[in-house]
């Protein structure tokens, strides 16, 4: 040996098993802190990029003129500004209907707007554009570097009636950074002419109160708030919420690592103690022959720093092959696990820090035994005062039941420590369930109403002008691929075929506008309304949910509508949702909207065609419609706009199904999750259909996934948390059988049988249990009730506590108990009793 | 040279009408080179009286001198070094460090001090208790005896010059008692040490130059006064 303090090696080395289960433990702290951090600063460094794809800008000042520009350029506060009007301008090449936005700025800035220059220069006047390579194929001939192009310049009115053509030449070529919300899927950019009144787009110097930061800055530079407008960016201020939350939710994290620091400690406490009796003979001995309570204490500390750094390695890498399955698969956001030295740092901080925690108490225990107690083992760990008790109820397990309560109760302290540990878990194990019982629910009622993603794929078709048949033959092109096995047209809008599950169309936002308008004749307007039109099965469904005493269809037969009594709706000027309830008596009177053919015609072309000429083209169709009875939701898509439910079989006679297919503007495919492959399908999409105007979305898989690691991530928290426990458990019992193998002994000295013995300890270990788990079951319900609150909130469901999950928790815990105490049992072997009661080695 | 003395050395436990008075105002006076065998029956103090002047147990009051210095109002750190460097105790029961191995074991209280052992000298020791076979051993690896031996040298292993063993031979049969007794009176002859034991044998007491009596934590005879 080197030196005195090689004992803390010698110590790893002989005692392999102890120093296994030590390392263990460290390693599971290790990967639970080493995730938790590198996830935070993982977000933090997410949030970076999410915030340049909202827009690197965090707020706009709308049409500022040359005056108030300059002001708010040199304005305390601003760290940049920059200066855009973005029109919409459309393309002329019968091609109607498609919109090009384009932003003029004056100086063209790669900062605000995310973009890199591939090919060509920047346009240098306000008659060169320069166009996204994402947008080249949209134009019918070739388009590059020098070609030129006509726009039609969006009126008020139509298209069609635009006067105003504007030729461009293309002067560059620009690829997307990223996606952000000022850069539109499709976007040119020019110059500002001299002429043109031009927006601001702010970041502040500082990233907190962001509200207060643009009042301030608006009321400086003198804006006339009547006729500027101005607006923070939601899209950040949403995802960021202003500074409390940011504070919040740094807040939080702290919380989770001292929550887990102390978990971990206490686990990495408790398995230093367990062999505990054997250090203190040791070090007594050292103390004997002139060994100092530091000696002996970097000793100790040797033997823990080793086990610490084997720990750190190992959880490090075991957390580095978790976190790809963890992590990069959570799709909410972008979020990728790096390492990064701050992680690394601030992992093997608080791994250090918990050890130093958890070895205070066990050192101080071996500080207060002097070192003639220690050698010969004369000693009691804890308090030396023994607390009378009684626990007459334990007697109908026997004599055993009655002693094993007394011996769990007699160091009040040793006692709540044990239930303490189970109680955390069993906490954490009743909240999980809780969690999971609710959420699943809930997401379930969404899921399985079609509320949610009732398809796997969406295909969406823009500016759609083919034919019945056309759409019949791409329905059936979907339909013998092997790995779909449904493909139907898209519920957003008409259907064509009476028996699928899913109908319900919806205004175009003009078309919207009237209709509220004159809804508001019984309540506030809204952005836009839903019709939904359901078939006779539908509507059979649909009562449901009537508020009134009759039948859907029956009611509906005629014509009329029925009113979902409850509509919800972000109020801008309010600047929150606004939810209002509809009085029942509604029934009886006339719903003045436009009639819904006018809508399909806006539908179709989605350029906002003049209502009237709709109108015009469908006379007959003009129909008020009576609102003949009330509901409280829809049966599928639960919108927070206006809502009111159709028959299909009324309207059908006012279209035909030539009609009607003009409006299908997409399918929705279910897949054969076994079979399915993204590039077969794309292919299917865009080369064999040709359908080069498509976007298709794959939210239910996501959303699949996305509760799939969820359940992955609760099912890795139970597993760590049951695995500690019982680290926990087993080397306290350990240590508690060298501590009591005396006292057994003398037990069986007077009589008491092997087998009485072996009840008796079994009992202690099922009260702590059977304790923890009522404490920590309560714990767990409290804590759940108000962590879901929200939840419920969202979906409007009620609270449900899973009382056979919690049965169940606690049928493990004390089976566990009893599982552990059998293996101490086992363990303690043959006792000599003799030998025992003297203590001898 | 007087080496070891103590004025009025009490140990007093408990509290109360519990109170026991393990040691009772103990004057003892022992000189450097002396051979002391501490006699009497279970109870007596013996032992309390050992573990004070190894500087293992505090004294409730009175002082102890080692070497001049009083060492009863040492603190703990203070007292640690006096043990390793002027007190080589041997018990009992051995008290090894069950992962050492034996040379690791006697070179111990040497590293605790912050020195390098002199390896002659640890050979030398190692060789006269008759280890040498037995060096990369663990001590759950040898015989009672064996383990004794490695206790004294470990007690040896700084060059102490006071030597208390806590009844050395007690858990050891007659052979190997002699042997033990052998080796104590032959090293503490070697090195000009004191040797002070704790015995219940008469055999091993008579081997003793001075033999004190206890009784109820007083020195009711002392062979060295008596003569």
């Amino acid at each position: 040996m080197k030196g005195y303090k090689e004992l803390g090696n010698r110590y790893l080395k002989h005692k392999k098993k102890h120093a296994a289960l030590v390392v263990t433990s460290m390693v599971l702290s290790t990967m639970i802190i080493y995730i938790v951090i590198t996830f935070y600063f993982g977000l933090m460094s997410s949030s970076k990029k999410i915030m340049e794809e909202m827009g690197n800008y965090y707020a706009a000042i709308y049409k500022i003129d040359d005056e108030h520009k300059d002001k708010l350029k040199n304005h305390v506060g601003v760290d940049n500004v920059d200066f855009a009007n973005i029109s919409y301008e459309w393309y002329f090449e019968d091609y109607y209907g498609y919109g090009l936005e384009l932003i003029s700025l004056e100086d063209v800035n790669q900062d605000t707007f995310g973009y890199e220059l591939v090919e060509g220069e920047l346009p240098k006047n306000s008659s060169q554009i320069m166009i996204s390579n994402d947008d080249l194929h949209l134009f019918k001939e070739d388009v590059k570097v020098g070609s030129k192009i006509i726009l039609a310049s969006q009126s008020e009115d139509s298209l069609e009636d635009s006067d105003v053509f504007k030729e461009y030449t293309v002067s560059g070529i620009y690829e997307r950074k990223y996606e952000n919300d000022l850069l539109m899927s499709t976007t040119a950019f020019t110059v500002a002419d001299d002429e043109m009144v031009l927006d601001a787009y702010i970041r502040f110097d500082e990233f907190k109160s962001w509200d207060e930061q643009l009042e301030n800055i608006v009321s400086d530079i003198g804006i006339d708030t009547a006729k500027t407008e101005y607006e923070l960016n939601f899209g950040l201020t949403s995802f960021y919420g202003q500074d409390d939350d940011a504070k919040a939710m740094f807040a939080m994290f702290l919380m989770v690592m001292v929550f887990v620091t102390y978990i971990c400690m206490v686990m990495v406490r408790s398995l230093f103690t367990s062999n505990l009796m054997e250090k203190i003979r040791d070090f007594s001995i050292i103390r004997a022959i002139g060994g100092t309570d530091k000696q002996i204490k970097k000793i100790f500390k040797r033997e823990i720093y080793i086990e610490a750094l084997f720990a750190f390695v190992i959880g490090v890498a075991l957390s580095h092959i978790i976190m790809p399955v963890l992590g990069n698969s959570l799709n909410f956001f972008t979020f990728k696990f790096e390492v990064s030295p701050v992680t690394l740092l601030g992992a093997a901080l608080f791994l250090f820090a918990t050890i130093s925690l958890a070895v205070i108490e066990p050192f101080a225990i071996l500080k207060k035994v002097s070192a003639v107690e220690g050698i010969g083992l004369n000693f009691t760990l804890g308090k030396k005062k023994i607390k009378k008790r009684k626990g007459k109820f334990f007697r109908i397990f026997g004599i055993e039941g009655e002693y094993a309560y007394k011996n769990m109760r007699r160091n009040n302290k040793a006692f709540w420590n044990a239930v303490a540990s189970f109680a955390i878990s069993a906490l954490l194990m009743t909240f999980i369930a809780t969690f999971y019982a609710n959420i699943n629910k809930d997401v379930d009622l969404e899921v399985s109403a079609g509320n949610v993603y009732p398809y796997d794929i969406g295909v969406v078709m823009y500016n759609n002008d083919k034919s019945w048949s056309e759409l019949k033959n791409i329905k059936e092109s979907f339909n013998k691929e092997k790995y779909i096995i449904e493909a139907h047209e898209n519920y957003n809008y008409f259907y064509t075929e009476p028996d699928v599950d899913n109908t319900s169309f919806k205004f175009t936002e003009e078309a919207a506008q009237l209709a509220s308008q004159v809804m508001s004749d019984f309540y506030m307007s809204t952005e836009f309304v839903s019709v939904y039109v359901y078939t006779d099965a539908q509507l059979e469904k649909l009562n449901d949910y009537m508020i009134e005493d009759v039948d859907a269809k029956e009611i509906l037969k005629d014509g009329g509508v029925i009113l979902v009594n409850r509509c919800e709706y972000f109020d801008s000027n309010e600047g929150k949702n606004v939810t209002i309830t509809p009085l029942e008596n509604k029934v009886g009177e006339r719903a003045k909207i436009a009639n819904p053919a006018f809508v399909i015609e806006a539908m179709a072309s989605d350029t906002g065609i003049q209502i009237n000429k709709a109108l015009e083209k469908y006379p007959e169709l003009m129909t008020d419609l009576e609102i003949k009875g009330t509901c409280t939701q829809a049966l599928y898509n639960v919108e927070y706009n206006v809502q009111i439910i159709m028959s299909y079989e009324y309207l059908n006679q006012y279209f035909t199904k030539d009609e009607i297919a003009v409006l299908c503007e997409g399918f929705f495919i279910n897949v054969d999750e076994n079979n399915y492959d993204k590039e077969e399908f794309d292919t299917l999409v865009y080369d064999k259909l040709k359908l080069t105007e498509w976007m298709y979305t794959d939210e239910s898989r996501l959303l699949m996934e996305e509760l799939e690691i969820v359940k992955v991530v609760i099912i890795f928290v139970i597993v760590f948390i049951l695995v500690m426990g019982v680290i926990n458990v087993l080397h306290n019992m350990v240590s508690e059988q060298q501590e009591r193998s005396r006292e057994i002994a003398i037990l069986r000295s007077i009589g008491m049988s092997k087998k009485k013995v072996n009840k008796m300890l079994i009992l202690e270990k099922v009260i702590i249990g059977l304790v923890a788990w009522l404490v920590g079951t309560i714990l767990g319900l409290i804590l759940s009730r108000v962590m879901i609150e929200p939840v419920i909130y969202f979906f409007e469901t009620s609270f449900i506590i899973p009382w056979i999950s919690y049965l169940l928790i606690g049928l493990g815990l004390i089976a566990l108990m009893v599982l552990l105490s059998l293996g101490m049992i086992l363990s303690m072997g043959k006792l000599n009793i003799i030998s025992n009661i003297r203590n001898n080695d | 040279m007087e080496i070891l003395k103590t004025v009025n050395l009490s140990k007093i436990y408990g509290e109360g009408e519990n109170q026991v008075k393990a040691s009772d105002e103990i004057n003892l006076s022992i000189d450097k080179g002396e051979f002391v065998a501490i006699v009497g029956s279970s109870g007596s103090g013996k032992s309390t009286l050992l573990h004070m002047l190894g500087c293992l147990d505090k004294p409730t009051s009175g002082e102890i001198y080692i070497e001049g210095e009083n060492v009863a109002s040492y603190g703990d750190d203070a007292l640690s070094v006096v043990r390793r460097r002027k007190i080589g105790f041997v018990f009992q029961a051995y008290n090894l460090i069950p992962v050492m191995t034996v040379k690791e074991n006697i070179e111990m209280p040497v590293l605790l001090d912050g020195k390098k052992p002199n390896k002659e000298y640890i050979n030398d020791l190692i060789e006269m208790l008759g280890l040498t076979d037995r060096v990369e051993h663990l001590p759950n690896q040898l015989s009672g005896g064996q383990q004794q031996r490695v206790s004294i040298a470990r007690a040896l292993a700084n060059k102490p010059s006071i030597i208390l063993a806590d009844e050395p031979t007690g858990n050891l049969d007659k052979k190997n008692s002699i042997e033990v007794m052998e080796i104590l009176k032959a090293s503490a002859k070697k090195y000009e040490q004191t040797l002070i034991l704790i015995t219940h044998e008469a055999s091993v007491a008579n081997l003793a130059d001075r033999v004190i009596e206890l009784s109820d934590g007083k020195i009711i005879s002392d062979s060295k006064e008596n003569a």
